[in-house]
């Protein structure tokens, strides 16, 4: 079934005169030494995509640098979290009319070289949402010890409680079609969204896999994750998976 | 009956409390849905301090032999239910917060694009 190219937000690669239906969603906090670098490699993409980064209240410039590398900025005005960021430019793609909406994050873990193998399950109508994930493939950078054993902690629960299968349930890099999208634009956590994500999108019927992806460490910066919040989020997603189970969809 | 000093102080702190509330509705300082929970939590010790006789049936019914802790416990409970009234309404407000941070962020976007389009055009025209 063919779509017309959507793109009404004018959001599409100023280097091609192509319109595009799929939105590629760029969350960005202080990330002024590597969000341009995530513009210009999803820009040097063969495909051209609509690339919109969404500064979440950044002081030090990262709007600025996502614009002189070629990028809309849907500028917060105020630090809102990530899941709010990402909900935003959710919001924007499905008011938009794009098919499909894929996320990468502006830290520059994640190569836009990916985008192609996230979106063919989607395009080729085996699932509604796709995760890139580092572990099926073990390549590239995989994190710490301790942050791989809660991953496999949640997706082992998430296995458990909800019958998912994804083996990195927490990556920030995944594509959504039409109907997943409408979803998490309507409803997206804005604490500890990626985990959440999944069971609403379980729960709705959407059908959920994941292709291998490669990561890589951060170029420049740090985290906003420190060694305590880890934990924090730990426990605070693990509860939030079992209540995520028995909460209304509506 | 005999009034005793605990009932006396509770229902002088119910009344001042009352006094509070009252005058910040009068002044428009509480919201219209937020001031009726407070005036039931002011209101709800004097009725309790000067209408003892059935709280003190219900404390001997349940074991507790010092009437007024069970005073003490309605209270914390009033006040606990007050906490998650108030939470669930900030919660609300956070929603509503961030929904708008989102569009008006949504807004700023399609605005810029309309000018660069109209700047674009009138380039053009030229």
């Amino acid at each position: 079934m063919s779509h017309p190219a959507a793109d009404s937000e004018g959001l599409g690669n100023p280097d091609s005169a192509a319109a595009t239906d799929v939105l590629v969603v760029v969350p960005a906090y202080n990330e002024v030494g590597n969000v341009g670098r995530v513009v210009e490699e999803t820009r040097a993409c063969r495909e051209p995509f609509a690339i919109l980064v969404v500064d979440d209240g950044s002081v030090d410039g990262t709007g600025a640098a996502a614009v002189a590398a070629g990028a809309r900025v849907l500028r917060l005005p105020f630090n809102c979290g990530i899941g709010a960021s990402v909900q935003a430019g959710l919001r924007l793609g499905v008011e938009g009319g794009y098919r499909i909406i894929a996320r990468i994050d502006g830290d520059g873990q994640h190569d836009p070289a990916v985008l192609p193998d996230l979106l063919a399950p989607i395009r080729d109508g085996r699932a509604d949402f796709v995760i890139g994930s580092r572990y099926l493939n073990g390549e590239g950078f995989q994190s710490t010890s301790a942050r791989r054993m809660g991953i496999r902690w949640f997706t082992t629960l998430l296995q458990a409680v909800c019958g998912i299968r994804v083996s990195d349930p927490t990556s920030g890099c995944w594509a959504a079609n039409e109907r997943a999208a409408a979803l998490l634009a309507e409803e997206y956590s804005s604490d500890y969204p990626e985990v959440d994500a999944l069971v609403r999108l379980a729960r709705s019927g959407c059908a959920i896999c994941d292709v291998p992806t490669r990561m890589r460490e951060r170029p420049s910066g740090s985290s906003s994750i420190g060694r305590l919040d880890g934990f924090y989020y730990m426990a605070k997603v693990t509860i939030a998976l079992l209540i995520a189970r028995i909460r209304s969809t509506q | 009956m005999e009034i005793q000093l605990f009932q006396t102080v509770a229902a002088f702190g119910s009344i001042v409390l009352t006094a509070i509330v009252v005058e910040l509705i009068r002044r428009r300082r509480l919201k219209d849905e937020l001031w009726l929970p407070w005036l039931i939590v002011a209101i709800a010790p004097l009725i309790a301090s000067l209408w003892i006789s059935p709280w003190a049936a219900v404390a001997h019914w349940l074991g507790i032999r010092y009437e007024p802790a069970l005073l003490l416990g309605f209270a914390i409970v009033l006040c606990f239910a007050l906490l998650l009234y108030l939470t669930v309404v900030v919660s609300g407000l956070m929603r509503q917060n961030l929904r708008l941070a989102q569009e008006l962020g949504i807004l700023r976007l399609r605005i810029d694009a309309a000018t660069d389009r109209g700047g674009a055009q009138r380039s053009d025209s030229r």
